[in-house]
């Protein structure tokens, strides 16, 4: 397995600033690129690679356990009880932007269209309000991950722990924000 | 020396490096732009650029235009709208045929591209083997393998293809490499439409997010107008219709600067003459539908680029048909802000593609370009569905790695198609081609080949499979969908059936009885779900399948309650389909 960290010359960290990866990630491929002297495929493709995972916290985490403890067992993945709430208003927006989508993709006549115009007013803000609601989990997560960081030199079980249920978080997180992007993206459409 | 080739639909342009300074070379008659014609006459060789394109009206059948709507498609993709005949069977590389010879894209652009060549040695007093090309950032895989193919024709080294947009983006911040900023480039040409957005960073030229249609261009603003002007010709002629195409054309151009024009065609008609007078305005309620299409791909990508149009310093607009002021319109709509019009729609593309041969020269220094790849990759998984290997909009050079064990004992082979596309259902996607995997004799699920997809900084596909006990590698050929014809798919799979059931044991019954148990009701239920959807023929197939492995149980013959087992499943291939089209509408519910 490729340490995707040390490819990209970036401490062995829960936390990392994304600003600070994209230069390093920059610096690198303007070295290492296939078009310059001295780079090749090769190394391009395991930048790209490794920039693709450090970036994505879910995907990063993921990687670091992987590294720091390859003996643990994955854990079992389950939504957290903290997002049980969450997670309630996520499936019953998706419902009712899918009956809409839906009705959307029928309404062919602008007539047709102009009526629906209401209900999909409704449903973008009510979608934009979880959205911000699921944006605020993720920043608080980011937060948690940033405490983390702040004890890792004295890392322990409870430490992967703590690691493996952030990663979870990320992981639905992620899922759920991209989900409704994509909802908005097509009501809109 | 690394020359630049921009090989558009209507026209091309070459350019090379001259004192750290990208520059476009002219022919012999001091002309830039060569109009991608070729016209080949009675007698003599084919005429390339101006000459050719002054022959489009006297002699439409045998002068090609537009070809790059036709490199890397199969016949019956893509309307036969042109003046010049089609040849090949449907689903067969699309041909052209002019008198008793039959020419492929490739090398009629190939014949653009030696012309091209022959004014760069001219200019440059020097021979020119090496070359970078651009493609519209859509291009799939086979659309950039064909354009390569075409430049290798040429005689060229084809050094990179590079992305039209990406390639704008070069010409454009050039001059701003000390900047960080976020730019959107709107590439509207003769055939293309695509839309990129990109991140600067001092110097690095990141791709963000891509997306366009690669049948979206002027050519079918002209199409419509043609269209509209025919109402008036009593019967359209190709030679007539070739005459209403250049008036056309024309009178396009000039309604981006003037608000109305008169059309007149001497004599169209025998002793018949017409007058036409057309406004802008009429141009563009023909127009408006046409451009509207270029909206969902601007969001599109927006939204896969994560940005809002406030997140943007700049939109670029590049291709001659973005000087329409409609065009205009719509983008400072779409993006909240005027466009950046300082580029050359003609040139910018052509420029960028010098600036690209200049960094692979080393005439260029410290700018690098981090493209992606605009279409997902894939591979159809059983049941008919497309599974993502690489997404869409992943940065280029890229690899990714699958596994693949065999299903049943024995089995000798396995045939991967792989797919290109967003769709769900795999037929939905543009088949990019296929290849066999060689497994080893070995129980289920025991011979194991580990398959590398890798995606160059071309966009180009490379496949390579490992023997995970042996170790061995070998570079797969991948035999494009436009390479093989449908019998020779036939037979593969034909062939990879037959394989995977040559064993003959106690066992090989057990395991097909297995198989059967699971299949029959699963037939049974699935009938009861969603088979009302299928057509009696359909219908007939599955029950003779059915009382087939119904047979082959009661008669106890392993080999052929594998065949019929194998049968069955090709039977009821359509009725999982729609059992997957089902849930995934009642997922949407």
């Amino acid at each position: 397995m490729p340490d995707h960290f040390a490819t990209l010359a970036q401490p062995r960290r829960p936390w990392l600033d994304d600003e600070v990866l994209k230069e390093a990630f920059h610096r690198a491929t303007a070295q290492q690129h296939p078009d310059v002297a001295g780079g090749s495929g090769e190394q391009a493709s395991a930048l790209n690679a490794a920039y693709a995972v450090l970036r994505d916290p879910a995907a990063r985490l993921r990687h670091l356990l992987d590294l720091e403890w390859p003996e643990a067992a994955p854990s079992a993945h389950s939504i957290a009880p903290e997002f049980a709430d969450l997670f309630q208003k996520i499936a019953a927006r998706r419902q009712g932007s899918a009956a809409l989508a839906k009705k959307m993709a029928t309404a062919q006549s602008p007539v047709a269209r102009a009526l629906l115009a209401g209900e999909q007013g409704e449903q973008r803000r009510a979608l934009e309000s979880v959205l911000t609601e699921t944006d605020a989990a993720a920043a608080s997560a980011l937060e948690d991950l940033r405490a983390l960081d702040v004890h890792w030199t004295y890392r322990d079980t409870h430490t992967r722990h703590a690691v493996a249920a952030l990663q979870q978080r990320f992981a639905f997180l992620a899922k759920w924000q991209a989900h409704l992007r994509e909802v908005l993206f097509q009501i809109d459409s | 020396m690394i020359v630049g080739i921009d090989l558009g639909t209507t026209n091309s342009l070459i350019g090379a490096m001259d004192a750290g300074f990208p520059i476009l070379l002219a022919d012999a008659e001091g002309e830039r732009l060569t109009p991608s014609v070729v016209h080949f006459p009675e007698s003599g060789g084919p005429l390339v650029g101006r000459p050719a394109s002054r022959m489009r009206v006297v002699d439409p059948g045998h002068t090609v235009y537009s070809i790059k709507r036709f490199i890397g498609r199969r016949s019956g993709e893509e309307a036969a709208d042109v003046s010049y005949a089609l040849a090949g069977e449907k689903g067969a590389p699309v041909r052209v045929q002019i008198r008793d010879r039959e020419y492929s894209p490739e090398e009629i652009s190939a014949l653009v591209l030696q012309k091209l060549r022959a004014d760069a040695e001219r200019a440059l007093a020097a021979e020119i083997t090496r070359a970078v090309i651009t493609v519209p950032a859509y291009f799939n895989d086979a659309q950039r393998n064909a354009t390569k193919a075409a430049g290798e024709l040429a005689g060229f080294t084809v050094e990179r293809i590079v992305n039209e947009p990406t390639a704008a983006a070069l010409a454009y911040g050039l001059d701003k490499l000390q900047d960080r900023s976020k730019i959107a480039v709107f590439d509207l040409g003769g055939g293309t439409f695509d839309i990129s957005i990109l991140e600067l960073n001092q110097g690095v030229f990141q791709v963000l997010a891509t997306n366009g249609n690669t049948r979206l261009g002027g050519d079918d603003i002209d199409n419509a107008l043609i269209e509209h002007l025919a109402r008036t010709v009593a019967d359209s002629t190709p030679a007539t219709t070739a005459r209403l195409r250049e008036a056309a054309i024309a009178a396009k151009h000039r309604l981006s600067a003037e608000e109305s024009v008169t059309i007149d065609l001497p004599f169209i008609e025998g002793a018949r003459s017409l007058s036409i007078t057309l406004t802008r305005a009429e141009l563009e309620s023909l127009a408006a539908p046409i451009i509207e299409r270029t909206r969902w791909h601007c969001r599109r990508a927006l939204a896969d680029a994560k940005l809002t149009p406030a997140d943007l310093n700049d939109v670029i607009l590049v291709g001659g048909q973005t000087r329409m002021p409609l065009v205009r319109r719509l983008v400072a709509e779409i993006f909240g802000r005027e466009a950046n019009t300082t580029q050359n729609p003609d040139e910018a593309v052509a420029l960028g593609a010098t600036i690209q041969a200049g960094i692979l020269s080393g005439a260029v220094q410290n700018v690098v370009l981090l493209d992606i790849t605009p279409l997902s990759l894939g591979i159809e998984t059983f049941g008919g569905l497309m599974n993502v290997i690489i997404p869409r909009n992943s940065t280029i050079p890229i690899k990714a790695g699958e596994m693949f064990t065999n299903a049943v004992a024995g089995q000798q082979s396995m045939l991967i198609k792989v797919l290109q596309g967003e769709r769900e259902i795999a037929k939905d996607n543009w088949p990019l081609g296929e290849f066999t995997l060689d497994f080893e004799r070995a129980p289920k699920g025991q011979a194991r080949v580990g398959v590398q997809f890798e995606i160059d900084a071309n966009g180009i596909l490379h496949v390579l499979a490992r023997d995970t006990k042996t170790g061995a590698e070998k570079i797969v050929q991948v035999s494009s969908a436009i390479d093989v014809s449908d019998e020779a798919v036939e037979k593969m799979l034909e062939e990879s059936l037959e394989h995977a059931f040559e064993d003959m044991s106690d066992r090989v019954f057990t395991e097909a009885k297995l198989k059967s148990d699971e299949l029959l009701p699963a037939v049974r239920l699935a009938l009861q779900k969603v088979g009302d959807q299928l057509t009696a023929e359909e219908h007939a197939q599955i029950s003779a399948a059915t009382a087939e492995v119904e047979a082959a149980l009661a008669a106890g013959e392993p080999h052929r309650l594998k065949r019929a087992n194998a049968a069955l499943d090709e039977a009821t291939q359509r009725l999982a389909t729609l059992l997957i089209e089902q849930a995934m509408s009642a997922a949407k519910k």
